[in-house]
């Protein structure tokens, strides 16, 4: 296994730049997601890295060795499409063992390498059958067992689970931190899911128009995006921008939402004063698991009217409005509210952003 | 008034016939109608320009081309033509195929080029060929002189050569057009994965390729096949069958029993027998492309 890295890289076809100046250092026995909307260039990086598609500019490193002109046989990767890549006049044992035959010195090598791969992604059962013998979900695992049963530098998997159906999705979804560390190779996984990516990675990287935005470890990207789009992406339900300014009181920091003015912790007041003074026209961001709501008037909220309630099982998603603000909040389904309800919303000040939106950047 | 939907349904079921029957009446009288008189002819024995009336004489005329050493002969030659037609062809539009498979500068000129000779009418292709092969003015004559350093008359020292030769210009962009169709439907993503799994060139053509083209080929070489056995016009504008009978074919056979031995009749068996050689054939190959 290698540590992968990816040096000022920009790929573009014709005039289309998919991607822009990417560069990324994957530390080997990584599990790193890829993380991004499609189009974004997902795919595209993967094909680079694996030598399926040459940069534009830039250079891919494994290990600190420059492998930019190799091909990806030379690469020595294991990757796994979208789409199942089984060979039809073979069955499934013959396949993964093809996988294999250049590394095998034996028969006896080879079946058991093949048995493991096999057991790890649960597939005993079908290893006599053919390629039209199985569904896609088992097609799929088979790819999976393909690019595992291999002793590879990397081990790429590009969407493997976006065609599968949600049920099969998420039963292969959990065993995959499991096969990540019985095989014990540098994992980079691309998806556009940001659940799946979460539930999943050591770290995360987030594309967005072929510039990486963001790379960290799942808490650190969720709880410190570095800009607007990141803290977007990230978390479900979608994080709320309130359209607010600031302003210092007596040395403490004030944010204006709705109609009221917010008192904020004091971690905010040096952001602000680098600011120069610039404190209109900017945004306030909270999840909406970091709102609370009370019936009955409490220090430091926000009066608001219940606008709309959506049932999301043991949680209501309800829609709050305060004068020119609107805003989402999650809370428990025991909670009696009713539509056209006044409330009082409290924020967790630990979890508020502040986000400039003419640059996106989160400041704080 | 009550018959009244009842004549309206009756319109309706009737209709549709009256639509197709033109069609229906088209091929029974050109096409079936003969077909049976013929079958009918073949056990009579029957002389067009005489003019008498046929005489049966049952199996006879089956009888006779069957024992006929003269007809073996014919069978063996046509075999041979198809054979090597048609394996010389698959192998040059497998490999042109594959040139073309690559994208390259004027590759779609290059295809258009190469595929001429498809829209060029039969009889035209052999008396072409003729000046082509002339003794004394052709341009294959002069090469083969070039490269053989004697006077080389193709047509009558190597007929077979030259038929043949004439049938793979014709139709080996016919193969190429199968062959590539079928490159072409191969995913994109199998090749890539194939690189990735780190096959070798052959184990990529073996697991990848040959799976994918495999139906196309079978058919085109069906299609060929069966061309090939019939093949009448270029050959008979290009030989005539000759010298002597070296390149008749059974067409050319059929052509001359019928219409300058005036042996109506027993053409007539002989073209039978063609027939379900050729159906033979099809069921063969249909049935190999079918158990893949
Ligand atoms: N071979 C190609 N030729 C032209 N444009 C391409 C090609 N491959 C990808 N693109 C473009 O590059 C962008 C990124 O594509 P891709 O890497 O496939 O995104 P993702 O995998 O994140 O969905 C898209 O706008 C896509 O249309
Ligand atoms: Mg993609």
């Amino acid at each position: 296994m290698a540590k992968v890295r990816a040096e000022r890289v920009t790929k573009v076809f014709k005039t289309l730049k998919a991607l822009d100046n990417v560069s990324v250092t994957i530390d080997h026995g990584l599990f790193f997601c890829l993380l991004g909307p499609s189009g974004s260039g997902k795919t595209t990086l993967m094909r680079i890295i694996s030598g399926l598609e040459t940069p534009t500019s830039g250079s891919i490193f494994f290990d600190d060795e420059d492998v930019t002109g190799l091909s990806p046989s030379e690469r020595n990767i294991a990757m796994v499409f979208q789409f199942p890549s089984i060979y039809p006049s073979l069955n499934i044992y013959d396949n993964i063992a093809l996988a294999i035959r250049r590394e095998v010195n034996s028969k006896q090598e080879e079946r058991e390498r093949v048995q493991w791969a096999a057991s790890l992604l649960r597939i005993e059962e079908h290893l006599k059958k053919r390629y039209h013998e199985i569904d896609f979900g088992i097609l799929q695992r088979v790819s999976i067992a393909k690019a595992i049963v291999r002793k590879a530098q990397v081990y790429i998997f590009d969407e493997p689970l976006s065609n599968l159906d949600t049920k099969l999705r998420e039963s292969l979804r959990s065993e995959f931190q499991h096969i990540h560390r019985e095989v014990g190779g540098t994992f980079i996984y691309v998806t556009h899911d940001q659940l799946e990516a979460m539930a999943i990675a050591d770290k995360i990287g987030i594309l967005r128009d072929g510039r990486l935005q963001q790379v960290g470890t799942p808490d650190e990207i969720y709880y410190h995006p570095l800009n607007k789009f990141v803290a977007y992406f990230i978390g479900s339900p979608t994080i709320n921008f309130i359209d607010t300014k600031l302003k210092l009181v007596e040395d403490k920091p004030y944010a204006f939402v709705g109609n009221t003015y917010l008192q904020l912790d004091e971690k905010f007041k040096r952001a602000l004063q680098s600011r120069m003074g610039k404190l209109e026209n900017l945004q306030l961001g909270i999840r909406p698991h970091d709102i609370s709501i009370s019936t009955t008037p409490v220090a430091d909220s926000i009066p608001c009217n219940v606008n709309y309630i959506e049932s999301l099982g043991t949680s209501l998603l309800v829609e709050l409005v305060s004068g020119p603000a609107a805003f989402k909040c999650l809370c428990d389904a025991t909670l009696n509210i009713k539509e056209g309800m006044q409330v009082y919303a409290v924020f967790d000040k630990e979890h508020i952003h502040i986000i400039d939106p003419e640059t996106e950047e989160v400041i704080i | 008034m009550t018959s009244q939907p009842d004549t309206g349904s009756r319109i309706l079921k009737i209709f549709p016939i009256i639509l197709i029957f033109p069609a229906v009446a088209l091929v029974v009288f050109l096409v079936i109608f003969p077909l049976i008189w013929a079958l009918g002819l073949s056990f009579y024995s029957y002389n067009v320009l005489r003019g008498e009336p046929p005489i049966f004489v049952g199996v006879e005329n089956y009888y006779r081309l069957l024992n006929s050493l003269d007809v073996w002969r014919r069978f063996v030659l046509t075999g041979q033509f198809v054979f090597y037609s048609v394996s010389i062809e698959f192998l040059l539009g497998f490999g042109l195929a594959h040139l073309f498979y690559n994208q390259f500068r004027g590759r779609r000129l290059a295809i258009t080029l190469v595929t001429t000779p498809l829209l060029v009418a039969p009889v035209a292709v052999g008396i072409f060929h003729r000046y082509l092969f002339d003794a004394t003015f052709g341009i294959y004559s002069y090469i083969a002189q070039l490269l053989t350093g004697q006077s080389v008359r193709i047509l009558s020292q190597h007929p077979m050569f030259a038929i043949v030769f004439m049938d793979v210009w014709q139709w080996s962009p016919f193969m190429m057009l199968f062959i590539l169709a079928g490159l072409e439907a191969i995913p994109k993503h199998m090749l890539e994965s194939s690189e990735i799994d780190r096959l070798s060139p052959l184990a990529k053509f073996r697991y990848i390729v040959w799976p994918t083209i495999k139906p196309l080929v079978a058919l085109a070489l069906l299609f060929r096949t069966m061309d090939a056995f019939r093949t009448f016009d270029t050959i008979f504008t290009l030989t005539g069958g000759g010298p002597g009978t070296a390149t008749e074919v059974l067409s050319i056979q059929i052509y001359r029993t019928a219409f300058q031995f005036f042996r109506t009749g027993e053409a007539t068996a002989l073209a039978f027998i063609f027939l379900v050689i050729i159906l033979l054939l099809t069921n063969i190959y249909l049935r190999l492309a079918r158990r893949e």
